[in-house]
């Protein structure tokens, strides 16, 4: 399968009151065409940061830095101008945000806001962009499209505005979607619909998506593949299958059993994790989970393990395995 | 399980729209609660799901008096909560407290945990309800903090040195201050992180057992639900459609909205998650303040007949406890119109 985004050695950082607070640390991850790649963690771990950074939507500020290479389709992003970032943002590679209720502007028309992206970067006459967007609507199951595309967000419910964000995220057909949190805000028969949706578009357009969520139920039903994060780290990274079957960090196992499921025995006690995340201003250099760790040794405190393969496929960033093989990183 | 520690008869619950600036007139309600009954036995835990707007808070709020009733009654122990006033009121509250949902709203930010979970036991004090002196108040607290698995020397700092879980117990230590027989949990851990859900959630199990307590617990979590309750009640726009024991619920849904509900919940195993079908309901939740013939769930329903549109089906038994309101399993049974003429 063709790579079509190559994120190699992120590090973002934000200068706060308190000292540098390193938000994402030294991430590696590729995305193949035409699949779905879920980035899950808890609050904090860096996966909205993550997500931002690929488009470019961080202020860069001094004393906060972002490092390393973000690589689509042979460039990186990271040294494209504001102006060359501007005819890839929202073209070819589209986001939708975590609220539909604040990522729409609410004194503007839906039709406006649509037709804005197509005359931006389809360079459409207005007319055409406005029969685009009912177009577009229509695929995102809006009743009465043509009557509807004129309204203003507040007429819209919160998962039909989710359907309007998503409408304009596809409407140039990107190559890459990133879905921050796309169903958080709605309810579960409401989040099936918004789910089926993104589905259906990302095989109709040929999309690649980056589904960043808490919800390891929505990554199990959506996803190719899994990136784990934890505190700015990536954790553990492997197909669909791998992680949910076989997870190998201690991390995502205590992430898995502490899930209560609707198909499961009742009797069996939650495991939970003890602890809570660690403040990301005060980190020191070893693993960020030792504190909350099961299986944690004394290398652990003070160095991080890297990249180790615990079998083939697989990456996993604890010192429970055995090292790598250099030639992938 | 004989009497029951708490009935609900009938509540309705309306909150009237208003329009105009200067002379405001009531345009029409909003039933946020209509119609509901149930009851609740000592000892259990009753879960209460449904989406947003579904009433569900609204309900639990009625039971302790933070929102008006409209109609119906709520009995204690046989006694009418909604006739009592004053020191009264006060004396049956003290067995029924609330968790609330954020952790981040819920506690005072200018005020010490210490004065926070310590505050209820001096209000009830300086009442003549409990009699406890300044000394005996702090041992309690420092006994609550152990209890919910905080350090006792924590009592002097503020709530905003504390994270989202740890505020969370906090909360359940203020519930606990006043020994209730009832805990009313809204929503209790839906604004924590997955891995501290379980800590709070194995830590109301604890609870329950040691203190022989009674829980309603509402949660959209159907997962969560399952998992922590003994009986169910499902709600759709202020009317329960759905009640039976856990087990009932999920291996046998009556309702098409539990069913549909049911179905919707992901699963975190990819293997099972290819092999599911889901019922998608059309549409959306539509508004409670609108005068409506038939049922309820009529324009999502994907079973839906043509006497559901007339008329609104009654919430009978179907087996051992286990009740619905759907004609697809009452086909005489008409319940009475909801429209109750105020």
């Amino acid at each position: 399968m063709k790579t079509i985004l190559d994120i190699q050695k992120l590090s973002v950082s934000f200068r706060t009151d308190d000292g540098l607070l390193q938000a994402v640390n030294n991430i590696s991850f590729t995305l193949n065409q035409g699949e779905v790649l879920g980035i899950v963690g808890e609050s904090g771990s860096g996966k909205t940061v993550t997500g931002m950074s690929i488009m470019r939507l961080l202020q860069q500020s001094e004393g906060s830095s972002i490092k390393g290479k973000i690589v689509f389709e042979g460039t990186d992003l990271l040294k494209l101008s504001e102006k060359n970032m501007q005819n890839i943002r929202g073209n070819k590679i589209a986001m939708i945000f975590q609220d539909p209720m604040t990522s729409l502007n609410p004194f503007l028309r839906v039709s406006t806001q649509i037709m804005e992206v197509l005359v931006r970067h389809k360079h459409m006459s207005k007319r055409k962009a406005h029969q685009e967007a009912v177009r577009l609507l229509k695929m995102v199951s809006i009743p009465q499209p043509e009557r509807r595309v004129d309204n203003y967000p507040h007429q819209f419910s919160g998962g039909m505005r989710q359907r309007i964000v998503i409408a304009m995220a596809i409407s140039c057909k990107p190559h890459i979607l990133i879905a921050d949190e796309p169903t958080t805000a709605l309810d579960v028969t409401i989040q099936a619909q918004v789910l089926d949706i993104i589905k259906e578009l990302k095989d109709k357009i040929n999309t690649a998506v980056i589904l960043i969520t808490h919800d390891l139920g929505v990554v199990a039903g959506l996803c190719d593949r899994v990136h784990v994060m934890y505190a700015g780290r990536m954790m553990e990274k492997g197909t669909v299958h791998q992680i949910f079957s076989d997870p190998k960090h201690p991390y995502t196992q205590g992430l898995l059993h502490s899930l209560p499921r609707i198909d499961q025995n009742k009797d069996e006690l939650l495991s939970s994790i003890p602890g809570q995340a660690p403040n990301l201003i005060t980190l020191s250099g070893g693993c960020p989970f030792f504190p909350r760790c099961t299986e944690r040794m004394d290398i652990c405190l003070n160095t991080y393990p890297g990249s180790r393969a615990p079998s083939q496929n697989r990456e996993v960033q604890c010192w429970k395995y055995e090292k790598q093989e250099t030639n992938n990183v | 399980m004989s009497e029951p520690l708490l009935s609900v008869r009938n509540l309705r619950v309306y909150f009237p729209i208003k329009k105009g600036i200067l002379i405001q007139k009531i345009v029409g309600y909003v039933r946020a609660v209509d119609n509901i009954s149930f009851d609740l036995y000592k000892g259990e835990i009753l879960g209460v799901a449904g989406e947003s707007g579904c009433g569900k808070t609204t309900m639990v709020r009625s039971i302790i008096r933070l929102v008006d009733v409209a109609q119906g009654e709520i009995l204690w122990n046989g006694v009418n909560l909604l006739t009592l006033e004053g020191q009264k009121l006060l004396e049956i509250r003290r067995h029924i407290q609330m968790i609330f949902q954020d952790p981040y709203s819920s506690l005072d930010p200018r005020m010490t945990v210490g004065t926070i979970i310590a505050e209820p036991l001096e209000i009830f004090s300086r009442r003549g309800i409990l009699s406890f002196n300044k000394t005996q108040i702090q041992e309690q607290v420092d006994e609550l903090l152990q209890t919910v698995k905080l350090s006792p020397h924590m009592k002097n700092r503020y709530p905003h040195e504390f994270s989202g879980g740890q505020r969370q117990r906090i909360g359940i230590a203020r519930a606990l201050a006043l020994r209730p027989q009832l805990l009313l949990a809204d929503e209790p851990v839906s604004a924590l992180d997955v891995s501290i859900q379980a800590q709070i959630i194995n830590l109301l199990r604890d609870l329950q057992r040691t203190f022989s307590l009674t829980f309603v617990f509402i949660a959209h979590d159907l997962a969560l639900v399952r998992y922590i309750a003994d009986r169910v009640i499902i709600m759709y726009l202020g009317h329960v459609v759905e009640q039976a024991a856990t087990e009932d619920i999920f291996a046998n849904p009556l309702h098409p909205y539990t069913k549909a509900l049911l179905s919707a919940i992901p699963i975190p195993d990819p293997n099972v998650e290819k092999k599911r079908k889901r019922i998608l309901l059309s549409g959306e939740v539509s508004l409670p303040s609108r005068e409506q013939k038939g049922c309820i769930f009529y324009d999502r329903c994907p079973s839906r007949m043509a006497i559901c549109k007339q008329h609104n089906p009654a919430f009978v038994s179907i087996s051992k406890g286990h009740k619905t309101a759907c004609f697809l399993y009452s086909k005489e049974e008409i319940g009475k119109d909801s429209s109750t003429g105020i």
